[in-house]
C-alpha cells in the first residue's frame, strides 16, 4: 500500500448533544468533507473512556478523534473538562506504545458549528494522511 | 427505550416549571424537543397535557416562567414565546389532523359551555373514549377565548383551529342550546347523559354600585368585549373612561382605541403594584397611549337627558392589606373631581349567571357553585363543576386545569371508583442545581426587535429565510433551559427519550469514591456498606463516573461498553 492511495480510518466518538449535533448540521449543509470518519455517538464526551479510545487503535483505527461541547457548554456541567484530562494522559501512554500522539485529537465543537466540523475532519484527514498508516495496523 | 420505571411516576416530583402549571404541561420536555428543531413533535407533547398550546402561548399568565429557575441566574426562559412559536408553526404548515378516538365507553357525557374548562374536559374524556357533547350558548364555541379576549390579543381563527383539534377527536359541539332554557339537567339525564359538567362561566358584570350606572353610554365590559367579537359596532365616542385594573379592563381601552376613541383613561382604585393585569399587557395599553390613573375611584356618573355626560371621583389612599393580601383602598374625603366622558366602561369583575342553576349546587351566599375541591363534584352526585363559574374569574390554564381534574373525576364516577383515592399527591419541585454560582453558561433571553410586519411586503423566500432564522433563534433560547427536573421529565418517558443511567456492580466496587467525586449532579454517592449507589432521580445518564470508574464496577444500561466497544469495531470492520 503507497502513501498515495492510503485513505485513514478515523473514529470519531461525538458527544451527543453538541458534536453529533454538529455532524448532523454539517450534513443537513452539504458541507463536503472527507469520507474518512466514522461515528460511534456516546451520550457525552465525559463517557469516553481510555479504553474504548485504546480498543479503537488496536481493532484497526489510524486515528481517533473525540469532540464534545465547548468548555462551559457541557450538558453534564463538566463532562469535557474530565475527557481533556483523560486524553493529556492519554495521549502519552500513546506514545509508549510507539504511537504518534497525534493520532489522537480532541476538539470542541457546538451543535451549530457544521462548517468548524468538516474543517476539523479535513484538517485531521491530511495530517493523519501525513503519518501513515497506524503501526498497529500493519501487523504491528 | 424507555427508562421510566413505575416508581418514578408516584414520586412526582416536578422541575419547578412543571409544578406550578395549574395543567402541568411538561415544559422541560418540550423544551428538549425545541432544542432539536422538533416543533411539531413539541406541540404534540403539549397537547399530551391541555388542548390549547397556540391559545396559551399567546395569553398565558405562564406561572411557568414566574418559577423557572433560570431566573437565579439571569432571566427565566421565554417559554411562553417558544410554545406559540411552535404551535404557529405547527399551524401554518398544515395541522395534521388526528384520528376520531374509538368511542369505547357507552356512558354519554354532557357539558355545558364551550370555554376552556368545559373544552378542555370534553378533550380529556374524549381522549379516553367517552362520547361527549357540549352544548354552548353563544353561536360559536370558544367562551372567554372567542368572545372575551379581543382579536388583537388572541385571533379568532387560533381559537378555532385549536377547538377543531377537539372536534376532530370526535367530540360533539352544539352551539346555540342556552342552559335553563332549551336543556336542564333533568331533560339531559332523560336523554341518557350519565354525568354533566357545568362549566358556563362568569357572564355578568358586577355592578359598580354607584348612582348613574343605568345610563346610556356604560357598556359593561364583558358586554362590550362580547358585542366587538360579535362583529358589533359599538360607538364608544371620543373619551372613555375604563373602571378596573384587570386584563378585561386594558382589553376593554385597547378596544375602545381600536374604535376610534381618542383619549382612553383607566381609572384604578390602587396602585401599579396591585394591578391584576398582566404587566406586559399594561405596558402595551400604555405605549399604544392609554392613560392609566392610579388610587382613583367613581364615586357617581352623572348624565344628560340620559346619557353619560361626566364621571365623579374620589381620590383613595391604600390602608391595611385585605383578604387577598392586596391594600384596601380607603376613600380620602372631599377629594371629588370629574372627568368629562362620552362612553363608561366597569370592568371590575365577573359573575356567574346562577338563575338558570338549581339552588341547591349555589354556595351560600348564591354567587358561584360550591364544588368538593379535590374532585370537583357537587352535591348531586354525578354532576361535576369547574372553571370560572367555581372559581370565579380566573385565566385559561386555570380552567383547563379544572377541566382536567373533572375529567378524571367523570371517568372514575362512571367506572364507579372511588373520586378521592390517590388523587391528594404531594408535588416536590426538583432541581439538580446546588450553587448557582457555579453556573457559568449565562446567556441573556432573547428579546424580538420590534418589526411592524403587517404593513410590509415580505416574499416567499424572504419570508422562508425569516422562518429559518427564528427557528434557530428558538432552538437557541430553548437551549437555556437549566434541565432541572427528572431525566425522566426530560421527554415525559416516551419513545423519543434517549436517557442513559448508570448501573453499579457492587461485587466490583472497590469503594475508592472517584465516581462520588466526578458525577455532575451528586447522583452517585457510597452507601453504609461503602459500596457506590446512583441516586437514580438525580442521575442523566452522562457516563462520565463509569468512564472514570477504575475497577469498572459502574456500567450503564443503554450506551453499555460492550455496545460501544462494538460499534467502535462495526465502524472499522474486521482489523486488516
Amino acid at each position: 500500500m503507497t502513501k498515495s492511495e492510503f485513505e485513514p480510518k478515523i473514529v470519531g466518538f461525538l458527544c451527543n448533544w453538541c458534536s453529533y449535533a454538529g455532524a448532523d448540521l454539517a450534513g443537513v449543509s452539504r458541507i463536503q468533507y472527507p469520507p474518512t470518519l466514522r461515528i460511534v455517538r456516546v451520550m457525552c464526551s465525559g463517557r469516553v473512556d481510555p479504553v474504548f479510545i485504546l480498543e479503537a487503535f488496536r481493532s484497526g483505527a489510524d486515528g481517533v478523534l473525540v469532540a464534545g461541547c465547548h468548555p462551559g457548554d457541557c450538558h453534564y456541567l463538566s463532562g469535557n473538562y474530565k475527557l481533556q484530562r483523560r486524553v493529556s494522559m492519554l495521549k502519552k501512554v500513546l506514545e509508549q506504545f510507539g504511537l504518534e500522539p497525534e493520532r489522537l485529537r480532541l476538539e470542541w465543537v457546538s451543535a451549530s458549528e457544521g462548517d468548524r466540523f468538516a474543517t476539523v475532519i479535513k484538517d485531521m484527514t491530511e495530517k493523519v494522511k501525513k503519518l501513515g498508516p497506524s503501526p498497529l495496523n500493519n501487523g504491528g | 427505550m424507555t427508562v421510566v420505571s413505575s416508581a418514578f411516576k408516584n414520586k412526582r416530583r416536578l422541575p419547578p416549571c412543571r409544578a406550578a402549571c395549574p395543567a402541568e404541561v411538561n415544559v422541560q420536555g418540550y423544551m428538549a424537543l425545541l432544542q432539536q428543531g422538533k416543533f411539531k413533535e413539541s406541540v404534540e407533547l403539549i397537547r399530551k397535557s391541555m388542548p390549547f398550546p397556540a391559545i396559551c402561548g399567546r395569553v398565558c399568565f405562564s406561572p411557568c416562567q414566574d418559577a423557572c429557575s433560570r431566573k437565579n441566574i439571569d432571566q427565566p426562559v421565554g417559554i411562553r414565546y417558544l410554545k406559540r412559536l411552535a404551535a404557529d408553526i405547527e399551524r401554518e404548515q398544515g395541522r395534521i389532523k388526528p384520528d376520531a378516538v374509538p368511542k369505547t365507553h357507552n356512558e354519554k357525557v354532557a357539558i355545558i359551555g364551550a370555554g376552556p374548562a368545559g373544552l378542555s374536559t370534553a378533550y380529556e374524556l374524549a381522549k379516553l373514549g367517552y362520547p361527549v357533547t357540549v352544548f354552548e350558548r353563544m353561536p360559536e364555541p370558544g367562551g372567554m377565548m372567542r368572545y372575551g379576549i379581543p382579536d388583537y390579543r388572541l385571533q379568532k381563527y387560533v381559537v378555532a383551529n385549536e377547538i377543531a383539534y377537539i372536534q376532530d377527536l370526535g367530540v360533539e359541539i352544539k352551539t346555540g342550546v342556552e342552559f335553563g332554557k332549551d336543556i336542564e339537567i333533568d331533560t339531559l339525564r332523560n336523554e341518557g347523559y350519565k354525568a354533566i359538567f357545568i362549566a358556563n362561566g362568569t357572564q355578568l358584570s358586577t355592578k359598580l354600585g354607584v348612582p348613574g350606572e343605568d345610563l346610556e353610554g356604560v357598556f359593561p365590559a364583558v358586554e362590550f368585549l362580547r358585542d366587538v367579537s360579535l362583529g358589533k359596532t359599538v360607538d364608544v365616542g371620543e373619551k372613555v373612561a375604563v373602571i378596573g385594573g384587570g386584563n378585561s379592563a386594558i382589553d376593554a381601552a385597547c378596544t375602545s382605541l381600536r374604535f376610534g376613541a381618542k383619549e382612553v383613561t383607566v381609572l384604578y382604585r390602587r396602585s401599579r403594584n396591585e394591578m391584576p393585569a398582566l404587566p406586559h399587557e399594561v405596558e402595551a395599553a400604555e405605549k399604544e397611549g392609554v392613560k392609566i390613573c392610579f388610587l382613583v375611584a367613581p364615586k357617581q356618573i352623572i348624565g344628560e337627558e340620559g346619557r353619560v355626560k361626566l364621571i365623579e371621583c374620589l381620590r383613595m389612599k391604600l390602608g391595611e392589606p385585605d383578604a387577598s393580601g392586596r391594600r384596601r383602598p380607603v376613600p380620602i374625603q372631599r377629594t371629588e373631581h370629574t372627568y368629562g366622558v362620552d362612553t363608561v366602561i366597569p370592568a371590575i369583575g365577573q359573575m356567574p349567571e346562577t338563575s338558570c342553576l338549581p339552588s341547591i349546587l349555589l354556595d351560600e351566599r348564591a354567587r358561584a357553585i360550591s364544588v368538593d375541591q379535590l374532585t370537583l363534584e357537587t352535591k348531586i352526585p354525578g354532576i361535576f363543576a369547574g372553571g370560572d363559574v367555581v372559581t370565579r374569574p380566573a385565566s385559561v390554564i386555570e380552567a383547563v386545569g379544572a377541566g382536567k381534574r373533572a375529567a378524571v373525576s367523570i371517568d372514575r364516577y362512571l367506572n364507579g371508583a372511588n373520586l378521592r383515592t390517590g388523587r391528594e399527591e404531594e408535588i416536590e419541585e426538583t432541581t439538580w442545581v446546588k450553587d448557582w454560582e457555579k453556573i457559568t453558561r449565562k446567556s441573556e433571553r432573547y428579546t424580538a426587535p420590534h418589526i411592524d410586519i403587517g404593513r410590509q411586503k415580505v416574499s416567499f423566500e424572504k419570508a422562508d429565510e425569516l422562518l429559518t432564522k427564528i427557528k434557530a433563534v428558538a432552538t437557541f433560547e430553548a437551549r437555556r433551559c437549566l434541565e432541572c427536573g427528572l431525566c425522566t421529565e426530560c421527554l415525559g418517558g416516551e419513545e423519543l427519550c434517549e436517557a442513559d443511567k448508570a448501573v453499579v456492580d457492587e461485587t466490583l466496587c472497590i469503594g475508592c469514591n472517584v465516581c462520588a467525586i466526578v458525577c455532575p449532579f451528586e447522583a452517585v454517592k457510597k452507601n453504609e456498606t461503602g459500596v457506590a449507589q446512583v441516586n437514580e432521580d438525580l442521575c442523566k445518564g452522562c457516563g462520565t463516573c463509569s468512564a472514570s470508574c477504575p475497577e469498572r464496577a459502574i456500567g450503564m444500561q443503554r450506551f453499555t461498553d460492550s455496545l460501544i466497544l462494538t460499534n467502535v469495531a462495526a465502524t472499522l470492520g474486521e482489523p486488516t
